[in-house]
């Protein structure tokens, strides 16, 4: 490639800017405020289901499974008072807290609380519908205490409604199907999982509702509340952000302007790709965004930083801002873009992985790095060219630049006196990292991602100790070859197998299927006798029970017996999550079903197998995100230095960094999820930088004396500062994040800063080692 | 099952000359008042279908008697095989605050049980787009009711209708009823969820006159927001058969068709 053209076209370029500046911000100006118009469009997914690409086998199964048995999401509230719930108080604000569920979740289908339940008592020529709550709560205690035993007298029901102690009790809202994704957003309204988890914060933590300590789980609460949080983690992140790299860039640049302008330019360019993307109605979420809005801060900055050492070096030389501008752009436009370029390519081999935020994240990123990179080459010049001739009152050497320079020219004298013992100690670290990274292991369960910190996250995981709560849960749905199969006595005991297998299970806490219903209704029927809680011996029975059910007013089998009664549906709850340990018992009760139905079909489906699928698919793309990103930016840098050894050496130091940050993940127990699969690609993509600059004044530095050691001092002189400098300012942008209270945040921000940092030092102290010890560009002069 | 012929029989009525002076309440009370037979008897075939297109189809045949205030029905479920033979008799009492006696009679067991207690009025009937209070004998004071327009639907003159429950509690905050100036009974039933949206629709077809009663031939009742549908066929239908007092008791049901 020839810099030369490249850098006498940016020239031009750089001198139409500042040359026709009034005209270039006006149309910059207009670009903002039609981007400033897209914003509005910005909508953030907050639902798991949207993780996945809309054919991915496990939606489509979700889906079927949906469309059979409802919606699988619930809005869960574990209400508690240490004193005792069967108080007439107590009953009367559980039986208005339930109404007021059932009334005001806009989605709510049925309630199963203590005040509101199918309540079947057996009596000697009959059966009764009631409720374990009279219409008419009596005050005195003989009424409470017959209120407590009618509710403790089916083990079965009171296990899953009311705990031992009477002091706590489970209110469970089953939500109908929320309507399809495009119904709801070409009306423009919230999206149903929002909504659902805003109504129900709204409900529960009314003061009315105080004494009785609600603690809300399910799905819509939990996206809802990690949404909250993440807004709020966000605004405090970036705050910390700007005012840390506005301290790093006032000491780097000791101006005003110098702070002013790159600020100026990364919100700039935030605004114009959050605005085109609101326009083209990409898909965005608040943890993956996150990334995105913090990257193109850190690059704009550390772009900006280029340009303006380069401006500042003219200035001090020429005193001329129009000139020094324009000679900045000249000099750095080329470099800035193709950092940008590789930056880019890391991050859109987010493609390759099968989740919709993380190949959103790839797009969205280099949309916004795309951003900076207008912002950067046409704000930049005309912002550093205003202003009068500066006076020649200062000398180079005197400078900080200057002093600075021959602080850098002996540190590359030390670096190369210690090539050696570089190289094997990064040698040694790297060995040392790579076992680690044999122990990384997936999670995307509440308690390894967010912690007992972040106030939602530690009020959920205290509900799920608690001997009602549970944590997730998962379905094995099985189907029949024939319709009315269900319904045959030989498939419900084998269900019963199957339920009676899975108690002895680590993780279950509870499991509920047709066999409750069916189980109780013949026990009813007979009496309230126990001795026939079991199920019948025929199939009409089990059928005429059913019906027996519907007539008495029962609604919720067809939550676990399809229509045709071919499906059997088994629900398992967990109070704990342990990504191997539930892949384990899924596996074992999916094995275990084909072998007791071997002519049926066998699934599993709900949360915790979407988990599982999703961590699959992280670990598969990261590796092949990994595997591309070192891919592409290999041959990059081959194409850029015009030489395939050398692009594969410059690798040697950035690939160090991310066998850094893979085994610090291992050693160090930190799980892959969003948001640390995101940093090797992407430390790849920022490190690199750094290299090609280096190695672009190294080769150029190299043809002047042919001797490698003037090349490596001269370019630490040239480049040293800069390259110390941005990563400085990009460590300190992400350095928020491992203050954070969030587990993944502080991960994320501890594993940036660490892999930017070694990448640094790679740099630094590995990249001129290895030109002098492989003769990169070619033998040395032995007379230079 | 009686209900549901309850709920088709309660809307027939004949025109009347007043009509144009009518109040909405009066229109609803005609449509109440419509003369139905002392006794009754149809075939339904009730289909309740899910978004999905999977359904769930059963057969019946019924027989009705009013006793003074009061109605009697037995029912016989024909249709699938497992249920066929199982009878379910109800009592229905006009008397307020008294509620029905209702037994199920289970072949297979050899077991009749009396059902009692009642269902919340928000649960569904027998898993079908119909709640208890749809199906049952509502007072029609237990609404206020508005005429809001006459407009023609399907070719039919009709008045509009909307009645907003007294009590709160109810599991709808309107309906909206079409009910056909002629013969005041009601082609089409909107009813709104509590928050203001349209949540399921109801609508009669195949009305016509049977020995002289107006008699509709079938009901869908859709929830638009689950798009869950339940359809309702009455054929053979028959009013003031000679049917004895004495049909509808336990013995009776125990007995069979």
């Amino acid at each position: 490639m020839n810099i030369e053209k490249i850098n006498s076209k940016f020239r031009q370029f750089g001198q139409f800017i500042v040359n026709h500046r009034l005209m270039v911000f006006a149309f910059f100006i207009a670009l903002l405020v039609f981007s400033i118009a897209g914003l509005k469009r910005i909508y953030f997914e907050t639902s798991f289901d949207t993780y996945f690409v809309s054919d991915d086998p496990m939606l489509l199964k979700t889906d079927e499974f949906k469309s059979i048995f409802g919606n699988d999401y619930y809005v869960a509230v574990l209400v508690e008072d240490k004193d005792g719930l069967f108080t007439k108080k107590n009953l009367s604000l559980i039986r208005d807290l339930s109404n007021e569920l059932m009334d005001s979740l806009a989605y709510a289908e049925k309630i199963t609380s203590l005040t509101d339940l199918e309540f079947m008592v057996g009596t000697e020529d009959g059966m009764e519908l009631q409720q374990i709550v009279p219409e008419e709560i009596p005050d005195d205690q003989a009424g409470l205490d017959a209120i407590r035993a009618k509710a403790y007298s089916k083990d079965y029901v009171s296990k899953k409604l009311v705990s031992r102690d009477g002091t706590m009790s489970w209110i469970l809202v089953k939500l109908r199907p929320y309507p399809a994704d495009s119904l709801w957003r070409a009306e423009g309204i919230e999206a149903p999982e929002n909504q659902t988890g805003r109504e129900a914060i709204n409900i529960c933590f009314k003061d009315k509702y105080a004494s009785l300590n609600p603690n809300i789980a399910g799905m819509p609460y939990m996206s809802y509340a990690k949404a909250q949080y993440i807004q709020k983690e966000m605004a405090r992140l970036m705050m910390i952000a700007i005012i840390v790299s506005l301290i790093v860039m006032a000491l780097v640049t000791r101006s005003l302007r110098g702070v002013l302008i790159p600020v100026a330019t990364s919100i700039c360019a935030l605004i114009i790709a959050m605005g085109i993307i609101g326009w083209l109605g990409l898909y965005l979420d608040m943890s993956t965004t996150l990334i995105t809005v913090m990257l193109a801060f850190a690059v704009a900055i550390a772009y900006n930083i280029h340009v303006y050492s380069f401006f500042r070096a003219q200035l001090l030389k020429l005193h001329d801002r129009k000139q020094a501008a324009i000679d900045a752009i000249a000099e750095t436009a080329w470099p800035v873009i193709f950092s940008g370029f590789t930056t880019i390519a890391a991050m859109m081999t987010f493609l390759a992985m099968n989740i919709v935020p993380m190949k959103a994240m790839g797009i969205n990123s280099s949309l916004a790095i795309i951003s900076v990179l207008i912002s950067i080459l046409v704000l930049t010049p005309i912002t550093l060219s205003l202003g009068k001739r500066t006076a020649a009152n200062k000398e180079f050497d005197s400078s900080f630049e200057g002093k600075s320079a021959s602080f850098f020219d002996r540190f590359g004298e030390f670096v190369l006196r210690h090539s050696k013992k570089n190289i094997i100690i990064t040698c040694f670290i790297t060995a040392f990292c790579a076992v680690g990274v044999y122990w990384i292991e997936p999670a995307f369960d509440v308690e390894r991602s967010m912690g007992r910190k972040v106030e939602y996250s530690r009020r959920f995981l205290e509900l799920c100790e608690t001997e009602l709560g549970t944590m997730y849960s998962y379905d094995l749905m099985v189907v029949l070859p024939e319709e009315g199969d269900a319904k045959k006595p030989e498939n419900l005991t084998k269900l019963e197998v199957l339920e009676h297998e899975i108690e002895g299970y680590q993780l279950t806490k509870r499991h509920s299927s047709v066999l409750d219903i069916i189980k109780d209704m013949n026990c009813t029927l007979n009496s309230g006798d126990t001795a026939f809680y079991h199920v019948p011996d025929n199939s009409e029975a089990v059928a005429q029970l059913l019906l027996l059910y519907e007539n008495a007013g029962g609604s919720e089998s067809e939550y676990w017996m399809d229509y045709e009664y071919r499906r059997l549906r088994l629900q398992i709850e967990i109070d704990n999550y342990n990504s191997n340990e539930i892949d384990i018992e899924m596996n074992r009760l999916e094995d275990r079903a084909k072998e007791l139905f071997p002519e049926a079909e066998v699934s599993i489906v709900g949360n915790v197998p979407q988990f599982t699928v999703m961590q699959q698919y992280l670990t598969k793309g990261q590796m092949w995100s990994l595997v591309l990103s070192a891919v592409i930016i290999g041959v990059l840098l081959m194409i850029v230095f015009g030489n395939v050894r050398l692009g594969l050496i410059g690798m040697i130091p950035n690939l160090a960094p991310a066998v850094f940050v893979g085994g610090l993940m291992g050693w160090l127990g930190y799980p892959l999820d969003m948001m640390t699969a995101c940093i090797i690609p992407m430390i790849l993509g920022l490190a690199v930088d750094d290299t090609i600059h280096f190695v672009n004044h190294a080769h150029l530095e190299f043809h002047r004396q042919k001797n490698y050691s003037h090349a490596v001092r001269a370019t630490f002189r040239v480049a040293g500062l800069a390259i110390v400098m941005t990563t400085i300012i990009i460590c300190a942008t992400f350095l928020g994040f491992s203050v954070s209270d969030a587990i993944q945040f502080a991960h994320f921000g501890t594993l940036a800063v660490a892999g930017l940092a070694s990448a640094l030092l790679a740099d630094l102290f590995i990249t001129p080692a290895l030109f002098k010890l492989l003769k990169i560009f070619g033998k040395e002069d032995s007379n230079s | 099952m009686r209900k549901i012929m309850l709920f088709a029989a309660a809307l027939l009525a004949a025109y009347s000359a007043e009509a144009q002076t009518l109040t909405g309440r009066d229109i609803v009370k005609k449509v109440k008042d419509n003369p139905d037979g002392e006794t009754r008897y149809a075939k339904m075939d009730l289909v309740l279908e899910k978004a999905n297109g999977s359904k769930r189809e059963r057969k019946v045949e019924s027989w009705a008697m009013d006793i003074g205030e009061d109605t009697k029905t037995m029912m016989f479920f024909t249709y699938p095989g497992d249920v066929k033979g199982t009878g379910f008799l109800t009592w229905n009492y006009d008397e307020i605050g008294r509620d029905d006696d209702k037994w199920l009679y289970m072949p297979a067991l050899k077991k009749t049980r009396r059902i009692s207690g009642s269902s919340s009025k928000t649960d569904y009937f027998m898993g079908t787009d119909f709640t208890y209070d749809d199906m049952g004998d509502r007072n029609i004071d237990e609404d206020t009711h508005e005429l809001l327009r006459e407009e023609t639907l399907d070719g039919q003159e009709c008045y509009v209708v909307e009645s907003v429950p007294k009590d709160k509690r109810e599991i709808y905050s309107k309906r909206i009823s079409w009910i056909r100036k002629d013969c005041f009974m009601g082609m089409k039933v909107e009813y709104y969820d509590k928050l203001g949206k349209l949540h399921r629709v109801l609508n009669i077809s195949d009305i016509k006159q049977v020995q002289g009663f107006w008699t509709r031939g079938r009901m869908v009742m859709e929830n638009v927001q689950t798009h869950h549908k339940t359809i309702i066929s009455f054929s053979d239908t028959q009013y003031n058969l000679n049917i004895d007092g004495d049909m509808f008791n336990v013995a009776k049901l125990e007995k069979g068709m």
